[in-house]
């Protein structure tokens, strides 16, 4: 059978059983993979065509990084130090890095006791007689 | 010359580790520091880097010299940045990657 091909494939001699020499074509191949932030040719992943991506093992598709083969590691970077810029320096981190002196956490504790008693005396004002009745 | 001294909470932004929080323990010269995760806790194993892969951040611990992953541990737990570092052992960067008019704005964070 004739296969239907364009003269841009790829030629392959190859030396059939009975000694002739024919040319068998291949599909030519996909761009490389690129970076998907920067646009950046991705080292390690190989250049196949879709079908081919799903036979071979993962492994051998991506590369062992955080975003590895699809991200380049340069965009990387810069994501990861803006997110730490972002992030890793806001208020809920750095406070738990100051620890409070003796005097602040009893100045905490006894703000919190008052509020409990606080609270505890509104219910008793908000619910008297019932509950009176109960006990 | 970043600010990296002994005890610097980084982040690493490159290679398998990239994203995850580490001490750095020992400066060798002035391209490359100690760190370590520690591993149970970050995964960061200890080893030799680059400065230049590493983001230092506004934290320190109180740390000796060449102190083992024991000893970090414990200053970790000291400073109530355990729960932190085990949280945030590998820093989400999704928002980051989005493109600007979708990220949530800086209060929000």
């Amino acid at each position: 059978m004739v296969q239907k091909r364009s003269r841009s494939w790829r030629r392959v001699k190859v030396r059939t059983p009975s000694g002739a020499v024919a040319i068998r074509y291949r599909k030519p191949k996909p761009n490389p993979p690129r970076c998907a932030k920067c646009g950046a040719e991705l080292h390690g992943i190989p250049r196949v065509r879709p079908p081919e991506l799903h036979r071979i093992a993962y492994s051998e598709k991506t590369v062992n990084r955080p975003y590895g083969g699809n991200l380049c590691p340069n965009c990387l970077e810069t994501a990861i130090k803006e997110k730490v810029r972002l992030v890793v320096l806001s208020e809920g981190m750095r406070t738990d890095l100051r620890r409070r002196s003796r005097k602040a956490r009893k100045k905490a504790r006894r703000k919190r006791q008052r509020k409990k008693e606080e609270a505890a005396e509104k219910e008793a004002e908000e619910t008297p007689p019932s509950n009176a009745s109960k006990a | 010359m970043p600010v990296v001294d002994v005890g610097r909470v980084c982040v690493k932004t490159r290679g398998r580790e990239a994203g995850r929080l580490c001490v750095v323990v020992d400066v060798i010269d002035k391209n490359f520091v100690l760190i370590t995760g520690p591993k149970t806790l970050t995964g960061v194993r200890r080893r030799r880097v680059n400065v230049r892969h590493l983001e230092p951040t506004d934290l320190k611990l109180d740390i000796s010299k060449g102190a083992s992953d024991k000893e970090v541990e414990a200053a970790l737990r000291k400073t109530k940045l355990y729960t932190a570092f085990k949280r945030a052992a590998r820093l989400p960067i999704e928002d980051v990657l989005k493109p600007a008019h979708e990220r949530p704005s800086l209060e929000s964070t």
